[in-house]
C-alpha cells in the first residue's frame, strides 16, 4: 500500500515537474520575441536620425532615402511573426542601398554623428539578429522537449504545441544586414 | 543552458563540501593541541575533554566559514573595483563595447547587459566579476579594447558572460575564501607549534612520557599536523582542476552563443602573442590580475593553476569545423586533447542542437584577424591602446582637418581649442554639450550644441580680449614655412601646411591674422 503511495507521489512529482519545466520554456520563448521587438523598434528609432544627418550631404539621392522611409513605415505597423519577418526583408535591402551610397560621400563619411549612428545601426542589425538566434534556440528547445519521450506524454496531454522558429522569408535577409563602411 | 548551470552547480557544490570537510579536519587538528597545551593530562576526563574541546572548536569555525560564505552569496558588490584601477566604460565614448556586451547579453538571455569598465593597461585581459547576471560587471583592458575586432571582442565578452551564468565567480569566491581560512588555521597551527617547542611551557612534554596511549596519541597529533598542512595543497588541486574546465566550458559557450569560433579564438592567438611581448611592461599589473579575490581572468599564456595552456584553447577552437555547437565543441576537444570531455551537458551534446557558423561581421576598419608573431607586432605598433586610457579618463579628442589628433585633457576648462600645428580654431562639442546640458538643466541632442554655439560666435565677432590697436595684420609671401616677429617681440612659426585665418603668439597671446 505504502509502496503504491510512494510511487504514486513520485509520479506527480514528476509530472509537475515536467509541466513546469515545459511552462518556463514557453514563457522563455514569449520573452524572447518580445526582445526581438524591442530590438526591431530600436532600429525603427533609429531610421529617422539617420534620414536627418544623411539628408545634408545626399540631396541626389531622394529616392534612396524616400525607400527607407517608406519601408520603415511598413515595417512599424507589420504584425504577426511572418509579417514582420517580411516587412524587415524590405527594410534591410532598403538601408543596404542606402549605406551602400554612403560610400560616395567622403565628408559624410567623416561625420562624426554618421559615425555614431553607424555603429549603432550596425549593432542594432546584431542584436536583432542574436536576438533571433536566442528566440530560435528556446523554441529548438522547446520543440524537443514536445517531441521526445517522456516529457512528450505530458506535452500532448497538457495540449503544449509545437512553436514556429522566426524564419527569414525574404533573401535579402538572408545574407545577414552587413553594414559596410 | 539551464542543465548546464545545475551540472556545473552540483559539481561545485560537491567540491566546496570537500573543502569544508577539509576545514572542519584542520580546526579539529588544531583545537586539538591548543587543549594539549594547556591542560594536564593526568585530571579525569582528559581524554574526553579533549575531544570535546577539539570538536566544538572545530564547529565554531564551521560556523564562521559558513557565515562568511552566506555573506558572498548574499553580497552586491562587485569588489575588486577598488582594487584594480578601473573606469567604467562611458556608453557614450566606449559605444563598441558596451554595443557587444549588449548584443552578448541578448544571445545568452540575460535581461539587462552588466555594466563595462576599462583597466587602464597595455595587457590584454578579459575578467567578469559579481554573483549572477543581475549582479555582476565585466572588464576588459584598453590594450585589449585596442586591438581586437568586433568578431573577436564579441567571443571574449561571450567567454565572460558565460563564467556569470556559469556562477563562476560566485564559486570562486567561496573556494577561496575557504581556502583562505585553511590557510589562516594551517599558520596559527604551525606557529603555535614553534612558539610551544619553543617555550616548553606545555604539558604535552610530560604526557608523552606518561600518558596511557600516549605513542598512538602521539601518532595521531603528526598525522593530524602534517595533513594540516598539505590541506591547502589539496583544495587547490580539485579547484585548478574544476577551474580549467569551466575555461574550457566557457570557450563552448562563447563559441556557441557568438555562432563563430574563430572570433575567440584570434583574440585568444592575440593574447597569447601579447603575454611575451608585453609581460615586462606590465608585470605588476598582471600578476595582481592572475591572483585577484574576485572574478576570473579569462587567460594567462601557458596555463597556471586555473588556466589550461591557451594553444590547447587555440587549436580546439580552430578545429571546430562544422558547427558551432557544444558537440562541435566536444568534437575538437577530443580530437585535440586525445581524451573525451567529461564537462559537457549531455542533452545538448545531441545532434539535434546543432548550431552553423554565421559569417564574420568583421568591419573593414578594424584591426585584422592574425596568424603570426609578426603581423600581431605591427597590430600593436599601429593600436591606439593609450588613447583609449586617455579617452576613459575623460581626455576629448578632435581630428583636425590639418590630420593631427589633438588630445585635451580633462582639466583643460575652454569650450574651444587651436589646433597646435595650423591654428584652426575647434569648437570642444563633448564640453559644450556639457555645459549647456547644465545651463538648460536638460541634456543636449549630439550636434545640436555646435549649432547653438555656431550662432553665438557668428553674431559676435569681435574679440573682448583684444583692442583694435593691438592687431597685428601678416600678409603671407609664399607656401613654405615663415617666421613671424610678434609686437612683444615673440616669434611665431607657421607652417606650409597652415591654412587657418590668425594664429595666437605664444608669448603674449596676441591674435596675429593671416593673409
Amino acid at each position: 500500500m505504502i509502496i503504491i503511495l510512494v510511487i504514486v507521489l513520485v509520479a506527480i512529482l514528476y509530472f509537475v515537474g515536467i509541466y513546469n519545466a515545459l511552462v518556463r520554456m514557453r514563457n522563455q520563448i514569449k520573452n524572447a520575441w518580445s526582445q526581438i521587438d524591442v530590438q526591431l523598434k530600436r532600429r525603427h528609432d533609429l531610421i529617422p536620425n539617420l534620414i536627418e544627418t544623411v539628408k545634408g550631404y545626399m540631396q541626389h539621392e531622394r529616392e534612396t532615402l524616400e525607400n527607407v522611409i517608406a519601408a520603415r513605415a511598413k515595417a512599424v505597423n507589420a504584425s504577426g511573426v511572418a509579417g514582420k519577418a517580411e516587412a524587415e526583408g524590405y527594410l534591410n535591402t532598403a538601408l543596404d542601398k542606402l549605406l551602400a551610397v554612403v560610400e560616395n560621400y567622403p565628408n559624410l563619411k567623416a561625420d562624426q554623428s554618421f559615425a555614431t549612428l553607424q555603429e549603432e545601426l550596425s549593432s542594432t542589425e546584431n542584436r536583432i539578429a542574436f536576438a533571433r538566434q536566442y528566440f530560435n534556440d528556446s523554441v529548438l528547445n522547446f520543440n524537443n522537449r514536445v517531441e521526445i519521450f517522456p516529457s512528450n506524454l505530458i506535452a500532448s496531454s497538457m495540449n503544449f504545441q509545437k512553436e514556429v522558429y522566426f524564419e527569414i522569408k525574404d533573401a535579402a535577409e538572408k545574407e545577414a544586414p552587413q553594414v559596410k563602411f | 543552458m539551464e542543465e548546464l548551470i545545475r551540472k556545473n552547480k552540483q559539481k561545485s557544490l560537491v567540491l566546496l563540501f570537500f573543502a569544508f570537510v577539509i576545514m572542519l579536519v584542520v580546526g579539529y587538528v588544531l583545537g586539538d593541541l591548543f587543549y594539549s597545551y594547556f591542560h594536564n593530562p593526568r585530571v579525569p576526563n582528559y581524554a574526553q575533554d579533549r575531544m570535546k574541546f577539539a570538536l566544538s572548536f572545530a564547529a565554531v569555525i564551521g560556523v564562521i566559514q559558513a557565515i562568511r560564505t552566506v555573506l558572498i552569496f548574499h553580497s552586491k558588490s562587485v569588489g575588486l573595483f577598488k582594487m584594480l584601477n578601473l573606469k567604467p566604460a562611458d556608453k557614450d565614448k566606449f559605444s563598441k563595447l558596451n554595443n557587444v556586451i549588449a548584443e552578448m547579453s541578448i544571445a545568452a538571455g540575460i535581461p539587462e547587459p552588466p555594466p563595462a569598465y576599462i583597466i587602464p593597461s597595455p595587457a590584454l585581459n578579459a575578467m567578469a566579476f559579481g554573483t549572477d547576471p543581475e549582479n555582476c560587471a565585466i572588464a576588459v583592458t584598453s590594450g585589449l579594447l585596442a586591438i581586437c575586432n568586433r568578431d573577436e571582442l564579441q567571443g571574449v565578452i561571450a567567454h565572460e558572460l558565460s563564467h556569470i551564468i556559469n556562477r563562476d565567480s560566485l564559486f570562486l569566491e567561496v573556494c577561496r575564501s575557504t581556502l583562505g581560512m585553511v590557510v589562516m588555521l594551517r599558520d596559527f597551527l604551525l606557529r603555535s607549534l614553534y612558539w610551544g617547542s619553543m617555550s616548553g611551557a606545555s604539558y604535552r612534554g610530560s604526557s608523552s612520557s606518561k600518558g596511557k596511549g600516549s605513542a598512538l596519541n602521539l601518532v595521531f597529533v603528526v598525522l593530524g599536523i602534517i595533513f594540516a598542512i598539505l590541506a591547502p595543497v589539496m583544495i587547490q588541486i580539485i579547484y585548478f582542476a574544476l577551474s580549467r574546465e569551466r575555461e574550457y566550458l566557457a570557450d563552448a559557450e562563447s563559441a556557441h552563443l557568438t555562432r563563430y569560433p574563430p572570433g575567440l579564438a584570434s583574440a585568444l592567438t592575440k593574447i597569447a602573442y601579447s603575454t611575451h611581448s608585453m609581460d615586462d611592461v606590465d608585470k605588476v599589473t598582471s600578476a595582481s590580475f592572475i591572483d585577484q579575490p574576485y572574478g576570473d581572468v579569462i587567460v594567462n599564456n601557458k596555463g597556471s593553476g586555473t588556466h589550461p595552456p591557451i594553444w590547447n584553447r587555440i587549436r580546439i577552437l580552430k578545429n571546430m569545423a562544422g558547427g558551432a555547437g557544444f558537440i562541435d565543441y566536444q568534437k575538437a576537444y577530443n580530437e585535440v586533447m586525445q581524451h573525451k570531455a567529461d564537462f559537457m551537458p549531455e542533452s545538448m551534446l545531441s545532434s539535434k542542437f546543432n548550431a552553423p557558423f554565421r559569417g564574420a561581421e568583421s568591419l573593414t576598419d578594424e584591426p585584422a584577424f592574425i596568424e603570426s608573431k609578426e603581423q600581431f607586432n605591427a597590430l600593436v605598433e599601429n593600436s591606439r591602446g593609450e588613447d583609449i586610457v586617455r579617452l576613459s579618463e575623460d581626455y576629448g579628442f578632435i581630428n583636425c582637418e590639418c590630420g593631427i589628433k589633438i588630445k585635451i585633457p580633462p582639466e583643460y576648462k575652454k569650450l574651444e581649442i587651436k589646433c597646435p600645428r595650423c591654428g584652426r580654431n575647434h569648437i570642444l562639442e563633448f564640453k559644450l554639450q556639457n555645459a549647456l546640458a547644465d545651463m538648460l538643466d536638460e541634456t543636449v541632442e549630439t550636434g545640436a550644441a555646435a549649432g547653438i554655439i555656431h550662432e553665438v560666435l557668428n553674431s559676435d565677432k569681435g574679440d573682448p580680449d583684444y583692442s583694435d590697436e593691438d592687431e597685428q595684420v601678416y600678409h603671407r609671401k609664399n607656401e613654405g614655412w615663415e617666421e613671424i616677429t610678434c609686437k612683444c617681440g615673440g616669434k611665431v612659426q607657421l607652417s606650409p601646411t597652415f591654412v587657418g585665418s590668425f594664429v595666437h603668439c605664444r608669448k603674449c597671446q596676441r591674435k596675429i591674422k593671416i593673409s
